[in-house]
């Protein structure tokens, strides 16, 4: 079994970066779509498996090498996997009609795909890496491609997203590197790569000098927090997420950010003998907070639909911070609830956009408004995601809100809890406004929707919707399952 | 490292925040890189293999990103100096403070020296500061290169050094966050005609 899912691990990695580099071969732009896609559904199928394969079996981990595959990484894996599917599938219908960009017009197309695919590779990398500085290679090589991607337009708002992004989220990183250094330099008896193993970390940690392992720790938190969007370290995630193309935004927001908050949860568990667990929660619960406070008065604002998207994945990633920082089983099922949950539901939004700015292009810079009298299609489309996004039952984020709420509760961390399920509900009413309005209303300049992209949007929402409502029906046995067990026994 | 090589490191990155010319800053920049891997080579007499393929990596990084940043440098003429918000006394009056403040600060990390540790953070905390307080691009991308080069001595300093997969990874991922910065570099300096970062202020909410 071990070897089955080491070529699984390895597939799932190999395979869009063969997808990257066979898009070269040819000059014709359909063909390059066409090894895009191929690419897609390959790796698409390869992460997949290793997903279930981890989930079915998540009581008993594989390791091998830099290779970990346990609860944790098969949650994430098939998030990542089936957004970044999504993502290809959507991507022709936003590069049909592109002009100018970042690259030439020729070889635009190539060099999408070319980022896509390694961006991707990078991203499925990232929860199956079984050591803190394999995943910060990992992260940081996930930075370079995908702020390419985010200045593809060209436009003078991409540049500036894809340059923000690129210099604060290496800066980010840097930090986070001198992290690791001096978990290195603190770990007794460290000699090389297998010194940085989640599990030799663990192991040593016990015996780091408590003041070096705090420093590591605070130094790596805030280095990945931002990558991850959390506040008051977010600055580049609202402009980034509304310049890229929306299928990066996509993968940027529902699955780059859970992937990095991946790390910061082994950190967490791996140093927390070092730090001390009340620090270690201290820490999370600080971000989390500090992200919907900073998240919630941007909701209720007329904001550009992708930039509202953009400030609720900061909201969203609060959620997760507190999930982890509470640390009850009850709020680690709504952890990987809201994982998937808000994967889905951000992914349909941006896709969303596809359709959304053929009819109505200043969308792109102001709220939209009227969608539902112009385009019924991309409406549903949008009403689904932000529905589900608010919280609005029976969205699967309402209940996995729900569960990290409790578990903040039944922690003992009633006033947190209390504090965040007040800017929740705030962040709720901001989103619901939000969507009667861009609904409702005159549209403004509107232009006939096209066919294609409105039965797109139609197909998005069937899928998407379906699989929220999946997620919505499982929720309830989620606390009690096997996976969520495992992540238990592991966080705890 | 000797405690004199490290406070020259942090001397060459306080001058990149109060230059004004960018081919200076270059300049100032290999050399902090240079001498990082020539000091790194120093060291490698007792140490492992993996610590001298390491030192050699470092000083091919120094010539690698002199070769990069001086093309991207020769074919982006700026037609008027990009002028810093801040004057370059008040710079090097800001970069250093920070420098002082954080290297005072630090608790002992585990280094071997505690003034390799001292200028580790300077030079993390000089690169941070050269990203705030400069406005053209290419300075923005050097001070990416100044915080890294703190890494970097941090790694040097480690007892054994760090493992050769993390440092090779890490220069190999510094040289293409370089590269990328340089696209963006030419990029933006098409679109403005010049690669002075206020005139990339569209995004605000």
């Amino acid at each position: 079994m071990t070897d089955l899912v080491v070529t699984l691990a390895w597939l799932s990695v190999g395979l869009p970066v063969a997808a990257a580099l066979l898009s070269q071969l040819t000059s014709r732009d359909r063909a390059t779509d066409r090894i895009g896609l191929i690419g897609a559904v390959g790796t698409a199928g390869a992460a997949g498996a290793l997903a279930t394969l981890a989930l079915v079996r998540s009581g008993e981990p594989v390791v091998s090498g830099v290779v970990l595959v346990d609860a944790a990484s098969g949650v994430f894996l098939a998030v990542i996997a089936a957004v970044g599917l999504l993502s290809a599938l959507v991507s022709p219908a936003y590069l049909d009609g592109r002009e100018r960009g970042f690259f030439a017009p020729a070889r635009a197309r190539h060099w999408y795909w070319l980022g896509f695919h390694l961006f991707w590779a990078a991203l499925l990398s990232v929860p199956i890496a079984a050591n803190l500085g394999v995943a910060w290679l990992l992260v940081e090589a996930t930075t370079a491609a995908s702020a390419l991607l985010v200045a593809y337009s060209g436009r003078r708002n991409a540049l500036e997203a894809g340059w923000k992004y690129l210099v604060l989220t290496t800066i980010g990183l840097t930090v986070a590197l001198l992290g690791i250094v001096v978990a290195y330099a603190s770990a007794p008896g460290a000699d090389g790569l297998s010194a940085l193993g989640w599990g030799s970390l663990r192991r040593s940690a016990s015996e780091m000098p408590h003041e070096a392992a705090v420093v590591a720790f605070v130094l790596l938190l805030a280095g990945l927090a931002t990558k991850i969007g959390w506040a008051p370290v977010h600055n580049w995630l609202p402009d980034a997420h509304s310049e890229a193309p929306p299928p990066v935004s996509a993968l940027l927001s529902a699955a780059l950010l859970p992937a990095v908050a991946l790390v910061a949860w082994r950190s967490k568990v791996a140093l927390e003998p070092a730090v001390g667990g009340g620090t270690a929660r201290a820490v999370f619960l600080g971000f989390g907070l500090a992200s919907l406070a900073v998240a919630v008065p941007f909701l209720w604002r007329p904001l550009a639909w992708k930039r509202l998207l953009a400030y609720s994945s900061l909201e969203h990633m609060g959620v997760i911070a507190l999930g982890i920082g509470f640390g009850h089983p009850l709020a680690i099922a709504g952890v990987v609830l809201h994982v998937a949950g808000h994967a889905l539901a951000k992914a349909l939004g941006f896709y969303a956009t596809i359709p959304l700015l053929q009819f109505q292009p200043q969308a792109a810079l102001r709220s939209a408004r009227g969608v539902a009298r112009t385009s019924p299609a991309t409406a549903s489309a949008m009403g689904i995601s932000l529905g589900s996004l608010s919280g609005l039952p029976p969205s699967p984020l309402f209940f996995s809100e729900v569960f990290v709420l409790l578990g903040g509760f039944l922690s003992g961390h009633a006033a947190v809890a209390a504090v965040a399920a007040a800017l929740l509900s705030l962040g709720f009413l901001g989103l619901v406004h939000a969507l009667i309005e861009s609904m409702l209303g005159e549209p403004r300049d509107a232009r006939v929707p096209e066919r294609r992209s409105s039965r797109l949007a139609a197909r998005l929402t069937l899928v998407v919707g379906a699989a929220l409502l999946a997620l919505s029906v499982t929720a309830i046995a989620l606390p009690d399952s096997a996976p969520v067990e495992a992540l238990v026994r592991w966080a705890g | 490292m000797s405690g004199g090589v490290v406070w020259v490191l942090v001397g060459l990155a306080l001058a990149v925040v109060t230059v004004r010319r960018r081919s200076a800053a270059i300049a100032l920049v290999t050399a902090q890189s240079a001498l990082l891997g020539i000091g790194a080579f120093a060291l490698t007499p007792g140490r492992s293999t993996e610590f001298l393929v390491a030192s050699l990596a470092l000083v091919a990084k120094a010539a690698v990103l002199a070769a990069l940043l001086g093309w991207s440098l020769s074919g982006t003429r700026e037609p008027h100096p990009v002028w810093d918000d801040t004057p370059p006394i008040l710079r090097f009056g800001l970069a250093a403070t920070l420098a002082l403040g954080v290297s005072a600060l630090i608790p002992s990390i585990g280094l071997v020296e505690r003034s390799s540790e001292q200028a580790t953070v300077a030079l993390v905390a000089i690169g941070i500061a050269t990203v705030v307080l400069r406005r053209a691009t290419l300075f923005q991308a050097l001070g990416l290169v100044v915080a890294e080069n703190g890494i970097a001595l941090a790694a040097t300093a480690v007892e054994g050094g760090m493992p050769l997969v993390i440092e090779l990874g890490a220069l190999f991922d510094v040289i293409v966050v370089v590269v990328v910065a340089t696209a963006f570099h030419e990029r933006i300096f098409d679109e403005l005609g010049s690669g002075d970062t206020h005139g990339l202020r569209g995004l605000r909410d």
